[in-house]
């Protein structure tokens, strides 16, 4: 004999089993007396809890009247407080602006150097990185004499990819650093918001 | 779908929606149709009927604080369902809290009862009632939605937020401890076929 299907009666009971699960339970049930039993016994216990009287509201009216006296104001929708008293949007927006000045401002200076055969702006020429490696500097001196024009051709070549990939890990970090403080910024106001809106909506409920 | 289940679905939104912009009276209306399910949902699960009461009206309180939850569209019957279970069950914790238990105040069968089988049978509700209180709370909650809410397995899961495998298996486990609560009703039942 095929194991019982007890732990599914329930379940098909309540019309729940489908497909080849409940195919499987009425066959068995077919076969099997003991769980025709158990399903007749899941049967009158599903009929003892649905005899007896009903519960129900004296008044349905004075329930719900009472019930909509008693309903404080919704929460109203669009009351939101600005967490920030100034444009908060502003301050990123400040930020890019004044690296796009600055940098507008060392490019400037470049050009003028260029134009003028040396640094146009002494006040920024710190600031400016070094056209050599250092690596490349002590190379040339030490042996630039007894290189090849091919070989220093390569050493030339191996200095300014260095020099590209330091501008643009440099360029790249400002990038992040940038992106990272308007998150900051942003998860800071969500943050207060959140924490506004909370004790706002709290002393609506406790102020009724 | 019928036409009729349709547009009564339809209305209902609509009552939603204004009850969203806070007409009380739209609300009154979906507290009117759907309190015999709430109240019957929450007396299960309380087991006393002013308790089961202000569970009723805690549940509607709270539907009305966060009706921007609801879904339109979605069963209002089952999202009430899923807030009377939880309002049912904090009102009875306060109410043992306050108490010695529920089940003192379970509706007793009238004082006056006329024919001897309705006291009998009223106290055979009684003690159906005191058997599903003895469910944990887990189980109760699902064989309560099961039997007086009328919800499938899958509106019971998304009612309580558990798979439905463990719907089954809270209402097999409820089932058999029914059944051991209240075997000598079963036995009644059986002598009577």
């Amino acid at each position: 004999m095929s194991e019982h299907v007890t732990e599914w009666l329930g379940t098909y009971l309540d019309g729940e089993l489908r497909g080849l699960r409940r195919q499987q339970v009425e066959n068995h049930l077919e076969r099997c007396a003991a769980c025709r039993a158990e399903l007749g016994r899941l049967r009158r216990l599903q009929d003892l809890l649905h005899a007896g009287p009903q519960a129900s509201l004296q008044s349905v009216d004075k329930f719900v009247a009472r019930l909509v006296l008693q309903l404080p104001r919704r929460p109203e929708r669009g009351a939101r407080v600005n967490p920030f008293p100034i444009r908060w949007w502003l301050v990123p927006a400040g930020i890019a602006a004044a690296w796009v000045s600055l940098q507008v401002l060392f490019d400037l200076a470049g050009i003028g150097s260029t134009l003028h055969g040396g640094p146009a702006v002494p006040a920024v020429a710190w600031l400016q990185l070094p056209s050599q490696t250092l690596w490349y500097s002590a190379s040339m001196g030490l042996f630039g004499s007894r290189l090849g024009a091919g070989s220093q051709a390569l050493l030339g070549l191996l200095n300014q990819a260095e020099l590209f990939l330091e501008r643009f890990a440099i360029a790249l970090a400002w990038q992040a650093a940038l992106a990272a403080i308007y998150w900051a910024w942003l998860a800071l106001g969500w943050k207060r918001y959140r924490i506004l809106a909370i004790s706002s909506g709290q002393s609506k409920e406790t102020g009724e | 779908m019928t036409a009729l289940t349709a547009s009564r679905t339809t209305a209902e939104t609509e009552l939603v929606l204004l009850a969203r912009q806070g007409d009380r009276a739209a609300f009154g209306e979906l507290v009117r149709g759907h309190l015999p399910g709430v109240v019957t949902v929450v007396y299960r699960m309380c087991g006393d009927l002013p308790l089961a009461e202000d569970a009723a009206q805690e549940a509607f309180l709270q539907a009305w604080l966060h009706l921007e939850a609801f879904q339109p569209g979605s069963s209002l019957r089952n999202w009430l369902y899923r807030i009377a279970v939880n309002a049912a069950l904090d009102t009875l914790r306060r109410g043992r809290e306050r108490s010695s238990g529920a089940l003192d105040a379970l509706p007793a069968a009238d004082p006056q009862p006329g024919p001897e089988g309705e006291a009998i049978r009223a106290e055979q509700a009684r003690r159906v009632q005191r058997a599903i209180l003895d469910l944990p709370e887990t189980s109760r909650s699902a064989l309560v939605l099961r039997e007086y809410g009328g919800l499938s397995y899958q509106e019971i899961a998304a009612a309580l937020d558990v798979p439905v495998g463990t719907v089954m298996s809270r209402l097999n486990h409820a089932r058999g401890q029914l059944r051991e609560l209240l075997s000598t009703e079963l036995e009644a039942e059986t002598d009577h076929e």
